[in-house]
Order: C-alpha cells, then structure tokens, then sequence
C-alpha cells in the first residue's frame, strides 16, 4: 500500500474520529457538587454490601433516610473525609501533634453507643458499647464526632420543641465534659466509674434501673425464644414492627445450611478468645437464627443469635449469644501509621480494642472472636443486661415532661467525661497512656478546646442536616441503591 | 436530540469509522491469505512478533517523624508486560502489575496482605503511516494520554510518578479509546481519549465520559554529543466526571521538558477542577533533573514537587524535595524502553503547609525526613516471528 493512498484514506477519517471522541466524551458533572461527593462515597463506602445483597444495602441506605440522627449514624465515613479534606467540616485544630495522632479512639463515639454492662462481678456499668470502627487516630476528631452526635440529638429535640436545647451548647457540653475528666485525672483523681444512684443524671439512672429489670428476667430470652415444654428453642418472626416497608424492625429467621456451619465453627473456636474461661458444657448449642434490622451502619452485616447451654442445664439461664460480621474500620484518609495492621483480623481488632477502651477488661464476660473463612465474627453476650442509650427515649421522656433540658446538657456533658476517661486510660500506638499523649496538646488550652467544638458543630452540625436532606432527595430521585447497578444483576 | 442517545451513536460512528479503516486498508492482502506476509503489510495470516518486558522497583525506606521512625524494605513496582505486533500496523499490550491486596482500611486482603497482580493495561491498537504522519487508534485498558505523553521524556519514575500520578489527579490507565496523530515522530503530537473515567479500580458508574487532549510540540531537535536532544511542550485538558453522582473532575496543564545525552530536566504544572471527588480546587507543581556526572556509572538527580488539593485555603500545600545520586550499571534504554539496572541513593523531605490535610492544623504530622535505597530495574526481549528489527515495540 503507497504512502498516498494512505494519506488519502487517513484523511478523511480523522477529522471525523476526533469528533466522535469528543462528542462521546462528555462528562456531564453535576451541578451539586456536595450531593454529588454524597452520592460517590455513600456507593465507595457500601459497594460491596450493594453487591452482596442489594435488599439489605437498600434497607441500610432507607434506614439512614428516616431520621437525621440514623444519617448520622451511618455516615462516619463521610465524617472522616469531612474533617481533613475542603468542605463543611474544615475546620484547622489546634489540639492534634504526632502524638495525639496515634491515640487509641473509640472511631465512632456517639450519645447512643453508650450503655450498661454487667461486668463478671460488681454492679452494672456504663460505657461506650460499639468498638466496630475502634483504631489509632487524632483524639479531637473523637471528640468532634460525640459533639456532633450530641448536637445532631439536640436539633432534633429542638425541632420537636420537646425542651429548651441548644444543639451547639450541648456540643459544648461534651468537649467540657472532656476537658473536666482530663484535667481531673491528670491532678491525681480517679477515673470515672459510672453507677447507678450516683448522681450521674436522670438519664443514666433510667439506663441502669431499665438493664437491671430487664437483664435479671432474661428478657431477651422472652424475646427471641420460646419455651416448648422443658425446652428452650429459637422463635423466627417478627419482634418488632417494621419503622417503613423496606426497613426491617427486629426480624429472625432459620438459618440457612451455611450460615448454620458458621455459627458452629464459631462455637468451637471461639471460646479460646475468652478473658474467662468457661466450660465446654455452657457453650453447647441449643439453637440459632439470623437477625435483621439491627443498628444503622450495621444494618446488613451478618448477625445471628445463638442460644447455648449456659451455666446450668435449666432453659431458664440459657445464654443467647450474638455473633456478628466486623467490617473494616473507617480511617482518616491520608493519616499514614506504622504499622498499619497490627492484628489478624477485624474482629480480634474490635475485641482486643474494646477490652482496652472499657472501664473492665470484663465488662462482658462472653466477649469474643474467631474467623469463619474470611469473614471475621465477634460474639459478645446477648443480655439485656446490656442496654443502649435511644435518643427515641430521650424524645420519649422529654415529650411526658419527665425529663428536662438540663438532663440532657448533664447527660452530654457525662458522656464527654466518659470519652476523656476512655482515651486516657488505653496505651498509644506508641505505647504510652493516652492521658499523656492526650496532654500535649490539651493541656492548658482546655477553655479553648469548647471553643473549637463550638466553631466546629456550628460549621458541621447544619451541613450534616443538610446531607441528610440530600441523601432523602438522592433516594427520591435515584432510588435505595442510588443509583448504583450491582454487576451480575 | 437525547443527550445519551447522542454520545450511543457517535460511539457507534468511532467503531464504524475505526473497522472501515482496518478493513479498507487491510483488504488487499486479506484477500491473498496463501501469500507470505510481507513486512510492513497489513497481512491477516502474519505471526506476530512478541515484546516482553519486565519492570521493578524496589528497595529500602528510612523514614523518621516526629511521631516516629520507621524502616523498610518494600517493592514499589512489579510489572510484565507484554507488547503483540502482528505486523506494523495492528498490534497490543497486556501489562499485569503487583499490588498490595489489602486496601488502605483493610486488614485483610489474599492471604494476609499480599502482592497480587491485577491488569494495568491491555488494549489493541490499529496504525496507519503516511510519511509524515502517524495515527494510531487504541481502545481497551488504555494508558492515560497526559501521563502516557510525560513519562516518554521522565527518566525518573523509580524515585516518584509524575505530578498527575503522585496526587491522584490522574490515573495511569482507563478504559476507552482514544487516536494519536503523530507529525514527524514527535515534532507534533495530538492525543484524544474518551474513557470512563473510573481509572483501573473500577467499572463505569456513570453514563458521561471524560475527554482529554494532550497536544506537545518539539521547536527544539538539534544534535548534542552526537546524540538527538529535544526540547518538548506538552498541554492538556480533560472534561470529566468520576462516580455514580458524576462529580466533576477537569483537569488542565502543561510542562516542558528537555532530553539530552548531558542530561533530562522537566517540570510540569496542573490545575484540578474537582478533587477528590469534591467541588474543590487543586494544583501541582513539579521540576526535576536528572544528568550523569561520571560517564553512566554515576549521576545527580533532584526533585520538587508541590501540590495541594485545595486550592481556596491559604496554607494548604504540601512539599516533597528529593535530591540524589544514582548509577547505571547497563546502559539504560529511553522511556518507555524499561531497559536499564540503576541504583539510586536519595535523600527527601516532605512538608505540609497549617492548613493540609490529612489533619489541618497539625502539619507536623504529614513531615517526614527520608532516606531510600532503590533499585530501578527492567529489561525488555523479543520473540520474533519475521526476523531481526529494531526500534521501540510501543506503538
């Protein structure tokens, strides 16, 4: 072929095709930046359960959509990339260093993580209670996060007009709260031990007096099993009714063929992870089944009940067990730390963290861990005992005027003692306390540390609003999957 | 008419156009298949001569924070490639290359952490020369045109990518097609790509596609130690968008470079429209230098990089300044020729500005102070099905 007759064909051809490229390519960005970035890393940051199973994303993603404290609830992710990159959440501190930078955090502390405990002996306990995004990080971003959850509460209490509230003074609360533990423990005081009738607050003593009820008749026996003449066996159906079509409430189910050989090598490994040990003969099972509905961020993951033997052979003081799928954590993008992985699994991450960060290491005395293949399972106690702080009840109790204003401030407040008691008493990635890490930068500054939570919840307590508004307009218009297409479907 | 409906047809039009090519043009000897192929046709029947490359990089980090030190021995790149040419103007490239299998937030990857390997590239590619001219059309894993364009006059991908890499403003490969019209082997070059913007980690998430044009031009050829020397500007703009909410992701720069026996220096300049797949504003800066001081067995190389991801904050920037030496144990061959067996000996430091991430306020957490060891070593070997040739195997 000549030379010229290339050029003859060519020549035509190219103006032509670089049009074609052009007039494909076009990006078509949005106009809406932020509902855009909304969109982008709600999929990143739930792709792979989209691609699991879709039904339950879609009921994550609804869930969220429901209330702005659930939006809040399900999108520390987006928090995380909020605080060190441009946007709403940019606001520069002034209380980090490489020091505080490796603390070890709760990763998601917020007002209804905290919650009672029945330690191996003693009175019940309160603590933080979700240690799934536990790891090493900038201590003020935690202190940020449980700010921004008191202010989420505090809006949503505002907007009801069930009480006098402030969201941003709640905010404050927190981070004084903090800065008072602190400087306590520092001057040689001991660490905070929450109790019952302790003068901790109307809200913590309705926490305590409801776990103990509930904990000491085995409700969560009553709830997910059913006694069928001297035997205790497993219930499947609906515990609670569904919040709307698509969000299942508290719903169980038979476990498939699969899920039920999890469960049992569970029970076989298991046990070696125990703080305590306990007899083979307690753990011997009597039954399971899959939940659905719980939590938020959680929402799809795998969980199932498990009702084993217990300390005697009585169906009367069975064991329900939870076991339950540990994702990874959410991390400060960027934040290098060496070593990055230093354990096998996420869920001996989670136990290992919780046991750290707790007033206890026997807070839960069935706390533990083991692996089903690659999915990495923690299996803690499902005892009633053990009860959440619901911001439901708070609205609940605001709405008969039994509780006030002020008992919640008292409560925000406490729970930012609780976070400063947490961080102090775990080692650093370096080793050290992290009451000490913590110093460097707090020490002396503390009035300033509620000025910047001040500054900050006013920045990002609206925008949070504002993304969960978005997040209800990207489902409207895109549906619960946002638009995503799962591959293969 | 319809928007989606539009880009369907014109990506119907570019197929139509780009097999009327290859079948035109391919026609006469496809319709003689018993006669050998003769070289430089567009024979169906020929047996393709095989390029097979391999790269790597690795070697030891010392690295020391105010938080902490830290040392290690760590592979930055693995890579084999594989170059198909059925005759001069049909051919390919498959590139498998190593990477860790855990993501950031993972513990887990296969088998703990490992290295496992993932395809960087793999496309097809039609030629037509028409002396002056070149036109190459490519479609598949394509390499991305700025940095595809840059890294043909860098020498120094063993110590740090390119700016558009470094910052993640770009990716090194995507999915899609794009043409080069190519003057005078190099004397001006154009490159169009249409892809999905998504990079190698991810399928289409959105119906837009990005568009980016490189165009670099050499004023400059001349002769120096009996070796060409050249003198290159580069330019380019892409129009894209990243994700399922098609956030925007423009991109648009330049850079110079010069390449010489004495030595290669460059530098290179971006603004990003959309970061991180944020309404934001970004830019970097890059200069480097490479250039041997004793025969090949010993050079000096420098590097600055600044950039930062958001442009709108005062102090926001991070600073990266490498200074070095290295040796050439083999006479290394002219990117992208991965030939070559070079040690280099590098001292860095890295800064942030108050107001960088990852967390403003507390730049000395993002400083660091290093000392790297590497090895920069690849080869190249061919199989050849219709005898001995020379020159480079990438289109």
């Amino acid at each position: 072929m000549t030379h010229t007759r290339l050029h003859r064909a060519a020549s035509p051809i190219l103006a032509p095709l670089l049009v074609c490229l052009l007039v494909l390519g076009c990006a078509g960005a949005e106009d809406d930046g932020r509902e855009a970035w909304l969109r982008n890393t709600l999929v990143q940051d739930n792709q792979s359960l989209m691609e699991r199973d879709p039904a339950l994303a879609s009921g994550k993603l609804l869930k969220m959509g429901l209330t702005p404290y659930n939006y809040f609830r399900g999108t520390l992710g987006q928090f995380q990339r909020d605080m060190g990159q441009p946007g709403p959440g940019f606001v520069p501190t002034r209380f980090s260093s490489p020091e505080g930078s490796r603390v070890l955090l709760v990763g998601d502390p917020h007002v209804e993580n905290i919650g009672s405990f029945q330690p191996l002996e003693g009175e019940l306990v309160v603590d933080f209670n979700d240690f799934d995004a536990a790891t090493y990080g900038v201590w003020v971003y935690d202190v940020r996060r449980l700010a921004l959850s008191a202010w989420v509460m505090g809006a949503m209490l505002a907007d009801a007009q069930l009480a006098e509230i402030d969201p941003t003074a709640l905010a404050v609360e927190v981070a004084r709260g903090y800065a008072e533990e602190f400087a306590a423990e520092r001057a040689g005081a001991p660490p905070l031990a929450i109790r019952a009738q302790a003068g901790f607050g109307a809200i913590i003593d309705d926490l305590l007096r409801r776990a103990k009820r509930d904990g000491d008749v085995f409700e969560e026996l009553l709830d997910y099993t059913r006694l069928e003449g001297d035997a205790r066996v497993m219930f499947y159906g609906a515990v609670e009714e569904r919040a709307a079509p698509d969000v299942i409430g508290d719903e169980v189910f038979a476990l498939t063929a699969q899920e039920l050989e999890i469960v049992q090598l569970g029970l076989a490994r298991y046990p070696e992870t125990l703080a305590v040990a306990t007899p083979d003969a307690a753990m011997a099972f009597k039954g399971a089944s899959r939940r659905y509905g719980a939590g938020v961020s959680s929402y799809p993951v795998l969980r199932f009940y498990v009702l084993v033997e217990g300390p005697t052979a009585s169906p009367e003081d069975d064991w329900l067990l939870e076991f339950k799928e540990i994702l990874n954590p959410n991390t400060l993008p960027g934040l290098v730390q060496w070593p990055q992985r230093r354990f096998r699994s996420n869920s001996e991450r989670v136990v290992a963290h919780q046991r750290a960060l707790q007033e206890g290491r026997f807070n839960d005395p069935l706390l533990g861990h083991y692996e089903a293949g690659p999915i990495p399972i923690r299996v803690r106690h499902r005892t009633k005992y053990q009860k959440g702080v619901a911001v439901d009840r708070i609205m609940e109790k605001l709405g008969e005027d039994e509780w006030s204003g002020a008992d919640v401030e008292a409560f925000a407040r406490l729970a930012g003692r609780l976070l400063a008691r947490t961080h102090g008493q775990a080692p650093t990635l370096n080793g050290e306390r992290g009451l000490d890490a913590v110093a460097g930068s707090l020490e002396g500054h503390e009035e300033a540390l509620a000025a910047e939570i001040e500054r900050f919840v006013n920045a990002y307590g609206p925008a949070t609003q504002g993304d969960a508004a978005r997040l209800q307009r990207i489902i409207a218009e895109h549906g619960p999957l946002l638009g995503y297409r799962p591959r293969g479907r | 008419m319809h928007p989606p409906i539009h880009r369907a047809l014109a990506a119907l039009a570019l197929l139509g156009l780009t097999a009327s090519l290859v079948c035109a043009l391919g026609a006469p000897a496809a319709a003689q298949p018993s006669r050998p192929p003769t070289p430089g046709s567009w024979a169906l029947d020929a047996k393709p001569d095989v390029d097979l490359e391999a790269q790597m990089f690795a070697g030891y980090r010392f690295e020391d924070t105010e938080a902490e030190d830290f040392n290690e021995f760590a592979l930055t790149r693995a890579e084999l490639g594989a170059w198909l040419r059925f005759n001069p103007h049909l051919g390919g490239e498959l590139r498998v290359e190593a990477i860790r299998s855990a993501g950031p937030q993972s513990l887990i990857g296969v088998d703990g952490d490992s290295l496992v390997l993932r395809a960087k590239r793999a496309w097809a590619y039609a030629r037509v020369k028409a002396d002056p001219v070149i036109i190459d059309l490519r479609a598949g894993l394509i390499p991305d045109p700025w940095i595809d364009t840059l890294e043909m006059s860098y020498d120094l991908r063993g110590i740090s990518p390119t700016a558009g890499e470094l910052t993640t403003f770009f990716d090194t490969s995507d999915l899609g097609a794009s043409a080069i019209v190519d003057l005078k082997q190099g004397l001006a070059r154009l490159q169009v790509a249409a892809t999905n913007g998504e990079g190698r980690n991810q399928a289409e998430q959105n119906t837009g596609k990005n568009t980016t044009a490189v165009l670099s031009v050499q004023p400059l050829r001349l002769t120096l130690g009996g070796e060409p020397a050249a003198l290159t500007l580069l330019a380019f703009y892409r129009d894209g968008s990243v994700g399922v909410g098609k956030a925007r992701s423009n991109r648009v720069g330049g850079g110079v470079t010069f390449t010489s026996v004495y030595g290669w220096a460059g530098a290179e300049y971006m603004r990003a429209d959309g970061v991180l797949g944020r309404d934001q504003q970004g830019e970097a800066l890059a200069a480097w230098f490479n250039a041997p001081v004793w025969a090949n067995w010993v050079g000096l190389v420098g590097r600055f990089d600044q950039f930062s991801l958001n442009s709108e904050a005062d102090d926001a920037a991070r600073t990266i300044i490498s200074g070095g030496i290295y040796s050439d144990l083999v006479y290394p061959g002219r990117p992208p020729d991965p030939t070559r067996f070079r040690v280099y000996l590098i001292g860095q430091r890295e800064d942030a500005g108050a107001d960088a991430g990852p967390v403003p306020g507390a730049p000395e957490i993002a400083s660091a102070t290093r000392v790297l060891l590497l090895l920069d070593i690849g080869a190249r070997a061919t199989i050849s099905n219709s005898g001995p040739r020379s020159g480079r195997g990438a289109p």
